[in-house]
């Protein structure tokens, strides 16, 4: 660390807040400082402040109806939190640029790649025509992009989401800026092009020696790149210091809270036994798409081949993969949301993969879902009370039996009575999350699935749903089908694991195993791109050696 | 698809509290009591010859004067009232429900689908006047057949805002989850989707009156509408129009009237749709 | 993109199949012998005959619909029997007033409508804002027939400025020519403006809420070059589809314009056609507004192409 070098950003007693008559305060005295060569990570759950924080540095705040309240921003020696349009608008780029989070929306979709970047070369050089398109070239070459003369002609919508983000790096690098602010830029990313994208700016900061200010939600980001880290809840700088000590020795009570709930690779101690009767039963399940065209041939994409796997009751089996791995295809054709074209989906015995009408209608109840959005998961017009008994009505259990029921679950997935009453938009992501496992469990189901159910979710939210789910299953004897794209979340409530890439499992076995001793490389990928795996949240220390691979 | 408040009244009852609104309430508010009171408040009987008093000036007798045979325009532009509100509401409440019906058919099955959708382009392609013109001429023209020829062309609307809120809604995973819950197909309709619809029914039904209203005039301004006798504010300036270098008033009262009301209308139907589904609605 | 234009010129035939179809039925739902109300009331029995065998009355009704269709195909759409000139030669001679009027129409309106939508984005809740929105409610809502009775008597009885009614083709000098046509015009903009005023409006204030033009700010670009250069080119599509769509309200509006400002178009035909059960002549000019209808909307989608890389390939 420079102790002797100025810092590039100096942020002193930020406050922001909204503008109008009645204005609300976003973040309220900010203050930290990164130096020439630095990364600092902000991290904090949704609403804690941090993108406002990286708008007010770029003095975008009034786009977005807010305004600064007290404080000041220094970028090197220029004031920039009172200084011009004008002033602000040089600096852009030059001295201080920004990547954002959504690399699909960023970019303007009816102008070229090469427009885009060369736009801001135009603004703030004089370089000529040819000049200007050597630039880009070398800039799409430093980002590791494939066929740098081709891309750039192309438009946004025909390159990948990875590459694009490459691109975004680009227009904010191009200038050599002093000051890099990323908004949580992988977060939408698979986790391997995360691991690319996190690295390839690793590798430009040290060329440059630029400062990094990096925004994330993820613990395991920040274990990976941070040198200094400011820990925000609610709009307040909680903690400030440096990585060893937030990880290792977090003095707040929040940071703690936070930093313990942060999923790591190794696995807890293993719990309540699973049971020796197999509730599911997967063979040679198989389905695929067939694409609709007017002209043209008709392409046909396996979603899922060749799946067979089996659970035990008091089970819980991990599906892990990437975007486009086949694993929710395969829960939709267990749970018969889709029909498998081939194969068989045994429940309790009973082969379930091809009925149709009342016979499936029966089987329902065995089998039920937790599904990722939990604001999308609930009808927004029916009250809780309803939406939780909808299953029982639906297999004639009279009214009073239902309520009764809906308060026990209610109670059992740690709500108040109260909520029964009360409509969706009431509720917290969490709230409304165990409201769906409530509903869930009032059929009494032989199977649960948990369909991505809390990577939606805040850090802490999630590992109390995850402790939630824990619970559930040793008290109720439940087997847990639980799909997810991110393998520490897998870690810390599977027993047994199987790893999925382009539709077919790669690796499947008890989850220590398979995280100790990998054997399909590409299993051996998604544990090395795993954020902060060399970090044990929990116990605030380093991993192991012997825990993971 | 994100609803911040839980039920369709109080949603309506937060965007009600603005003046445009609150003015286009009550002058509907006037304009409907005018109509049903209209046998009582109407000084003399509208459909009353009077060759004596032919095109008079508005005076302390005829607030509005008299048209070319004599009738009191007052007193049938009062029942003109009626005749705008019942071709707007029964047009109005006829194609929503062979619209919904349409629609969900279009929405739940792909074979219905194309033949409906197909059907509906085909009369959406056609100009909506034109349409409605065409079929009176050919049914004839008495109350019913124009409510027919007006609502006709207003279907096609209704069902695709029917079909394309089935099948927003189908993608939600409420739905899937009701259907795990072992939800049937019958009861999925009438728990999940028809209250789903009620939000842009309420807002396109708003202007499918305002545009059967409209129709309705522009028909019997054309004289292709209502027949002469029936007292409708179209006839009335279909009637008064030859004289109108001379007594403009007796077109411009009823439009006036016309205007009004329709502007009220629309004014409801933006606060409808900015209070309930943003983006759902599409005029036009 | 050839891909995308075969697509949709595909897809457009069977819509012009399914109106053609629409129309042939309309015919046959009118009470009474299809051949008379065709043939007129003065007909002979003799003349019936022979227009009952020309329209294959004896024959099944897919055959029926055929020759139907295969004389629309080679421009027979049959006779006027108020007149009995062809419907086609009927057209022809009325077509130009309408044409000029639509085409002066649709310019001024675009030339107006969309700097208007603009400026209300530009500076959105102020009162240009509201002031064009108001615009854009009345109307929608205030029939264009009685938009022209007040300008007539405003404009034509009170001031004397333009002539109340008629109509003078260009032939008969250009000044008078533009006097007969100016409150016409005015009038079938109303509509036509209020509607793609308020949709560009909506579509530049959605597209200036998107992600890249965030990132276009981020880059240090002036805030009005952010607007032109990232935000219109990207709120086009929403405005050409309603200009497209719009020509409906537009076609519905030149029935009406015509008859009150009497101008011999197509509009007044259509309504004197209706009036008079001279039916040949209605579902010509049915079939005629109606294609144009569907081939306005297919350039307009072709049309999108130049503006969304997305669709070219």
């Amino acid at each position: 660390m420079n102790d002797v070098a100025k810092p590039v950003l100096s942020v002193q007693r930020l406050s922001v807040a909204t503008s109008g008559p009645v204005p609300k305060t976003l973040v309220n005295d900010l203050s930290f400082d990164i130096r020439p060569g630095e990364t600092l990570c902000v991290v904090g759950e949704s609403g804690s402040g941090k993108s406002v924080t990286s708008l007010a540095i770029m003095g975008l705040l009034n786009h977005s109806g807010l305004e600064l309240a007290e404080g000041e921003i220094w970028l090197e020696d220029d004031k920039v939190s009172h200084a011009s349009q004008a002033q602000l608008r040089s600096m852009r780029a030059r001295r201080m640029a920004m990547i954002f989070q959504e690399p699909m929306t960023a970019l303007n979709p009816v102008e070229t790649i090469g427009e885009q970047i060369d736009e801001v070369l135009r603004i703030h050089t004089d370089l000529g025509r040819s000049k200007r398109r050597q630039r880009v070239l070398e800039m799409l070459a430093s980002v590791h992009m494939p066929e740098p003369e081709r891309i750039i002609d192309a438009y946004p919508h025909q390159i990948s989401g990875g590459q694009r983000q490459r691109v975004v790096i680009c227009m904010a690098l191009i200038l050599q800026p002093r000051l890099l602010i990323a908004d949580e830029p992988t977060t939408a990313l698979d986790v391997t092009t995360q691991k690319q994208i996190l690295s390839l700016i690793r590798e430009l900061q040290q060329q440059h020696n630029t400062a990094v200010l990096f925004i994330t939600h993820d613990f395991g980001v920040v274990a990976e790149i941070a040198d200094n880290i400011v820990v925000m809840n609610k709009g307040e700088m909680v903690e400030i210091g440096s990585r060893e000590q937030i990880l290792a020795r977090p003095e707040q009570a929040y940071t703690r809270m936070l930093v313990s709930s942060v999923p790591s690779l190794v696995p807890p101690q293993p719990r309540a036994c699973h049971e020796e009767l197999t509730v599911l039963q997967v063979r040679a399940l198989k389905k695929v798409y067939r694409e609709k065209k007017i002209l043209g041939k008709a392409r046909v994409i396996p979603a899922a081949k060749d799946i067979s796997l089996k659970i035990r009751a008091r089970e819980v089996v991990g599906i892990v993969g990437e975007s486009g791995s086949g694993k929710s295809t395969v829960a939709r054709c267990i749970s018969r949301l889709l029909r498998p074209d081939e194969g068989d989906v045994l429940i309790d015995g009973a082969n379930v993969a091809h009925i149709v009408g009342e016979e499936l209608r029966g089987f329902r109840r065995k089998l039920q879902i937790v599904f990722q959005d939990p604001y999308r998961s609930l009808n927004p017009r029916m009250r809780i009370r309803d939406s939780i008994t909808e299953g029982l009505r639906n297999y004639g259990v009279p009214a009073r039996e239902g309520m009764e029921r809906a308060r026990e679950l209610l109670t059992m997935v740690g709500l108040d009575e109260t909520a029964l009453d009360r409509y969706p938009h009431q509720f917290s992501g969490g709230q409304r999350q165990r409201i769906c496992i409530a509903r869930a469990l009032a059929l009494e189901p032989r199977l649960l699935i948990a369909d991505e159910a809390v990577s939606a979710l805040d850090v802490s939210v999630q590992a109390q749903i995850l402790e939630l789910l824990a619970d559930i299953r040793d008290r109720t004897g439940v087997a847990v089908l639980f799909i997810t794209h991110d393998l520490r979340v897998a870690a810390q409530i599977c027993d047994k694991v199987i790893v999925m890439q382009r539709g077919e499992i790669v690796e499947q076995g008890p989850v220590a195993d398979v995280l100790a001793s990998p054997e399909h490389e590409y299993t051996r990928a998604l544990i090395e791109s795993a954020p902060g795996r060399h970090w044990d949240f929990k116990n605030f220390r380093p991993v192991h050696a012997g825990q993971i691979s | 698809m994100t609803t911040e408040s839980a039920s369709v009244r109080t949603q309506i009852l937060a965007t009600i509290k603005t003046w445009p609104v609150i003015t286009a309430l009550v002058i509907l508010g006037v304009i409907v009591l005018l109509a049903i009171l209209a046998p009582w408040l109407s000084p003399f009987d509208p459909t009353a010859i009077n060759p004596a008093s032919r095109l008079r000036p508005p005076s302390a007798d005829h607030w509005l004067g008299t048209d070319a045979m004599g009738r009191d325009a007052y007193s049938r532009a009062l029942y003109g009232a009626r005749i705008s509100l019942v071709v707007g509401l029964g047009v109005t409440i006829c194609s929503i429900a062979i619209g919904i019906f349409l629609g969900l058919m279009a929405g739940f099955f792909r074979t219905a689908d194309a033949i409906i959708m197909r059907l509906m382009d085909g009369l959406m392609a056609i100009p909506g006047i034109l349409l409605a013109i065409a079929l009176v001429s050919l049914i004839g023209a008495s109350l019913y057949t124009v409510l027919i020829a007006i609502m006709v062309p207003e279907i096609p609307r209704v069902v695709r805002l029917v079909r394309s809120v089935v099948l927003k809604v189908s993608n939600e995973p409420y739905i899937e989850a009701a259907i795990s819950l072992g939800t049937r197909t019958p009861t999925l309709l009438w728990r999940h989707f028809i209250p789903n619809t009620i939000a842009p029914l309420t807002v396109q039904g708003t202007y499918i009156f305002a545009a059967a209203v409209l129709t309705e005039a522009t028909l019997s301004f054309l004289g292709a509408g209502l027949p002469l006798d029936i007292p409708s504010w179209g006839n009335m300036m279909a009637q008064g129009r030859m004289y109108f270098q001379i007594k403009p008033y007796l077109v411009l009262f009823p439009g006036f009237f016309l205007a009004v009301t329709l502007l009220s209308v629309n004014i409801l139907g933006d606060a409808f749709r900015d209070a309930l589904d943003p983006r759902m609605v599409k005029r036009g | 993109m050839y891909a995308y234009i075969a697509r949709r010129l595909i897809t457009t035939l069977p819509v012009m199949l399914l109106v053609a179809l629409i129309v042939f039925f309309m015919l046959r739902l009118a009470p009474g012998d299809p051949a008379a109300l065709v043939a007129g009331d003065e007909a002979t029995t003799e003349q019936l005959e022979l227009i009952r065998q020309s329209m294959g009355l004896d024959k099944p009704i897919y055959i029926q619909f055929m020759i139907w269709l295969g004389n629309l195909v080679r421009g027979d759409l049959g006779v006027s029997f108020l007149s009995g000139t062809s419907v086609y030669d009927m057209i022809k001679g009325r077509i130009s007033p309408t044409l000029i009027i639509c085409a002066a129409t649709i310019s001024v309106s675009i030339l107006v409508a969309v700097p208007l939508g603009i400026i209300a984005a530009w500076r959105q809740g102020g009162w240009t804002d509201r002031g064009v929105m108001a615009f854009s409610v009345l109307g929608f809502s205030v029939p264009n027939f009685i938009i022209g009775y007040v300008l007539i008597y405003f404009v034509s009885l009170k001031l004397g400025w333009l002539p109340v009614q008629g109509y003078k083709p260009p032939s008969a000098g250009l000044v008078p020519f533009l006097k007969s046509i100016t409150l016409p015009v005015l009038v079938l903009s109303t509509v036509y403006v209020a509607l793609i005023a308020r949709i560009t409006r909506s579509s530049v204030i959605e597209v200036m809420g998107e992600d890249f033009i965030r990132t276009a700010r981020a880059k240090g670009l002036r805030e009005h070059l952010v607007f032109l250069r990232h935000g219109l080119r990207n709120a086009a599509i929403p405005i050409i589809t309603i200009i497209g769509i719009g020509v409906a309200a537009l076609i519905g509006g030149v029935v009406v314009t015509e008859s009150v400002f009497n101008l011999p178009g197509l509009g007044r035909l259509v309504v004197e056609a209706v009036l008079a059960r001279d039916f040949p002549v209605v579902q010509g000019l049915i079939l005629l507004f109606s294609f144009t209808y569907i081939i306005i909307n297919l350039v307009v989608d072709i049309l999108y192409t130049v503006f969304d890389p997305r669709i070219r390939y």
